[in-house]
C-alpha cells in the first residue's frame, strides 16, 4: 500500500479554490447592498446650495465613501460567518488541516475583498451615468475618475473590515466567552468613549499620508489574520 | 510498519470519560468490524484516528504519525459519518468534482455509477437528501475517495433493506479492487459478518476484545440442560449469561472453561454462540436477560 504525499501549498490551493466557488454567493447580498445605497444617495452624499444674486447654484457630491461603508460591514459580516461552526465542519469532508482551512478562508476573504472593491467603485460609476442620463445633471469629477492609489486604500479598508470580522469570530471559535468578552468592551468603548478613542485610531490610520495608511493597514490585517491559524491550530473540530 | 497504534488512549469530555486507557495495534489492509453498545466510545476513538479529537492521554500513530491536525493522515484517511457536511451551494456531481481535486486516488466513474445505481441524481444537494440518501451518498464518497485507511462510522444508518445488502457488496468489490485498512462501526455484526476478518469489541472506552472473527465464532458454548449436570459440567465457574424456566437451564460460557471430563458424558446439549451474541454477553452488565428487569 502506497500512501499519497500532498503538500500545505497543494491542499491550500485547492481549498481556497472550492472555497470562493463555495462562498461566491456573499456576492449577491454586496450587489443588493449596493443598490439600496445607490437609491439612498441618489441625491448625493452631501449638497451644498450657493447663492449668487437671482441665482442658485445647488452641488451634490457623490462619493464611493457611502458605499465603502456598507460594504465594509458587509466584509466584517461575511468574515464572521466564513468561521462559523457550519462551514468549518464542511472542510473536515476533503483533506485538511487547521492551518490549511484557515489559510485557505483568508486567502478566499482577500479575493472578495478585492472584488468587493471594484464592484464598489462599478457601483459609483454607474449611480453618476444614471444620474446624468435620468436627472439630467452635469457631473464634474473634482478628481480623477479612477486613482489608484485611492483604490488601493478602499481595497485596504475593506480588508481591514474583513480581517476584524475574522478575528472576532475567531475568538468565538476559540471560546464564546472570549468572544462575547470582546464584543462586549469594543461595544462599549465605541458607544462611551467613541468620540476620543475611535478619533485616535483614525488619526493613527491616516495622519501620515495613504502609503503610511496601506503599511499599517496591511500590518494590522496581517495580524488579525495570522493570530487566529495560530490560536486556532490546537483546536479539535467534530462534525455534530 | 504497523498502521494504527493506540498507547493507553484516554478522551475526557468535561468529567466524562469517552475512552479509558484503550490500546490496540492494526496491521496490514483488512476489514474490521468496530463493535459495541451505545456510548461505548466507537465514534469518539474512530474521531480520534481520523485527527479531529486530541486525546486527554495516551498516544496514537498512524502509519507512525500523530494523526491530529497532520496533512499527511489527512491525505490518507477519510472518516465518514452521519453528520458529515458538505458546501449546500454544490451538487453532488460538484461535490465529486471538488473530490477529485483532493484525493489523488479518487475514483470519479465509479462514484457516479454507484450514484445512478442507488437512484440519487447528481444533479440534488445533499441538504436535500432523505436520510437513507445521505448514508449511501456518504458511503460512496467514502469508497471512491481510495483512501488507505477508511473509517466507517455506521454506514449503513437509514438504507433500506435492499441498498444495504448492495453497499455491502459494494465495500467488498471496491476493498478486493484495492485493499485498504477499513474499520466499520456497526451494531449489526450479523449484516456486515462476511466482510470482517478481525472484531474490535469497546465496551466502556476499553478494547475488551480485538480478535479474527473466526476466533470469536469459537468463543464461547451455550448449553442447554439439566440445572445441576451444567454446574459440574461449569465446574461452578461464573457464566456469562444464564436462564433457568420450569423445566431446563441454559447458560453460556467460554469455551475453554468447560470440565472436560464431563464434556462427553452428559445429556446437556452444548452449542457454538454467534459472534454477534459474543460481543452482546461480554459487555452485558448483568446475567440474565430483559426478562430479569421484569421480575417483581
Amino acid at each position: 500500500m502506497s500512501l499519497n504525499h500532498k503538500t500545505f501549498p497543494q491542499v491550500v490551493r485547492v481549498q481556497t479554490k472550492w472555497k470562493i466557488k463555495a462562498y461566491s454567493q456573499a456576492l449577491v447580498p454586496l450587489l443588493i447592498l449596493q443598490i439600496i445605497m445607490a437609491f439612498l444617495t441618489s441625491s448625493g452624499s452631501g449638497t451644498t446650495s450657493l447663492m449668487i444674486n437671482q441665482v442658485t447654484v445647488e452641488s451634490y457630491f457623490y462619493s464611493v465613501d457611502v458605499f465603502l461603508i456598507s460594504t465594509c460591514i458587509w466584509a466584517v459580516i461575511t468574515a464572521f460567518l466564513i468561521q462559523t461552526r457550519g462551514y468549518r465542519q464542511t472542510d473536515l469532508s476533503a483533506i485538511t488541516n487547521r492551518a490549511t482551512g484557515n489559510t485557505a478562508n483568508i486567502i478566499s476573504l482577500i479575493f472578495f475583498s478585492f472584488i468587493a472593491v471594484i464592484v464598489n467603485y462599478m457601483s459609483l460609476y454607474i449611480l453618476v451615468a444614471s444620474i446624468q442620463l435620468i436627472k439630467g445633471i452635469d457631473i464634474f469629477p473634482n478628481s480623477e475618475l479612477f486613482n489608484f492609489m485611492q483604490f488601493l486604500v478602499a481595497f485596504f479598508i475593506i480588508l481591514l473590515a474583513a480581517s476584524s470580522g475574522y478575528f472576532i469570530s475567531s475568538l468565538f471559535n476559540l471560546s464564546k466567552i472570549l468572544g462575547s468578552l470582546f464584543v462586549l468592551v469594543g461595544g462599549f468603548l465605541c458607544i462611551r468613549v467613541l468620540d476620543e478613542q475611535l478619533l485616535t485610531i483614525v488619526k493613527f490610520y491616516f495622519e501620515a499620508g495613504y502609503f503610511l495608511f496601506l503599511v499599517k493597514a496591511l500590518i494590522t490585517a496581517a495580524l488579525l489574520f495570522a493570530l487566529p491559524v495560530v490560536f486556532l491550530n490546537g483546536k479539535e473540530e467534530v462534525r455534530e | 510498519m504497523t498502521d494504527i497504534v493506540c498507547n493507553q488512549v484516554e478522551k475526557k469530555f468535561r468529567n466524562k470519560k469517552a475512552l479509558n486507557k484503550l490500546s490496540c495495534s492494526i496491521e496490514g489492509e483488512k476489514i474490521i468490524g468496530l463493535i459495541g453498545r451505545n456510548g461505548a466510545g466507537k465514534s469518539t476513538w474512530l474521531k480520534l484516528l481520523a485527527g479531529h479529537l486530541k486525546p486527554t492521554d495516551g498516544e496514537i500513530h498512524i502509519f507512525g504519525r500523530n494523526p491530529f491536525n497532520n496533512l499527511k493522515i489527512a491525505t490518507n484517511l477519510i472518516l465518514i459519518e452521519d453528520s458529515m457536511t458538505f458546501p449546500p451551494f454544490f451538487n453532488l456531481g460538484e461535490l465529486f468534482d471538488m473530490a477529485s481535486d483532493f484525493y489523488p486516488d479518487w475514483q470519479g466513474d465509479l462514484a457516479i455509477r454507484l450514484l445512478e445505481y442507488a437512484n440519487i441524481p447528481l444533479k440534488s444537494f445533499h441538504h436535500n437528501l432523505s436520510k437513507g440518501q445521505v448514508s449511501t451518498f456518504n458511503l460512496i464518497y467514502g469508497l471512491a475517495a481510495r483512501c488507505a485507511i477508511t473509517l466507517l462510522d455506521e454506514p449503513m444508518n437509514g438504507m433500506d433493506e435492499g441498498i444495504r445488502t448492495d453497499m455491502y457488496r459494494a465495500i467488498l468489490k471496491e476493498y478486493i479492487a484495492y485493499p485498504r485498512t477499513m474499520i466499520i462501526s456497526s451494531h449489526h455484526l450479523p449484516e456486515i459478518e462476511h466482510l470482517l476478518e478481525e472484531i474490535l469489541l469497546i465496551d466502556d472506552g476499553e478494547v475488551v476484545l480485538h480478535v479474527p472473527l473466526e476466533d470469536v465464532n469459537q468463543m464461547l458454548v451455550s448449553l442447554k440442560g439439566d440445572v445441576n449436570e451444567i454446574k459440574e459440567i461449569t465446574d461452578y465457574q461464573d457464566v456469562l449469561f444464564e436462564k433457568q424456566d420450569a423445566v431446563s437451564y441454559e447458560a453460556i460460557i467460554e469455551r475453554n472453561k468447560i470440565n472436560t471430563n464431563y464434556q462427553n458424558q452428559t445429556n446437556v446439549q452444548m452449542q457454538p454462540v454467534s459472534a454477534s451474541e459474543v460481543c452482546k454477553l461480554l459487555t452485558h452488565k448483568q446475567k440474565g436477560g430483559i426478562d430479569d428487569v421484569f421480575k417483581s
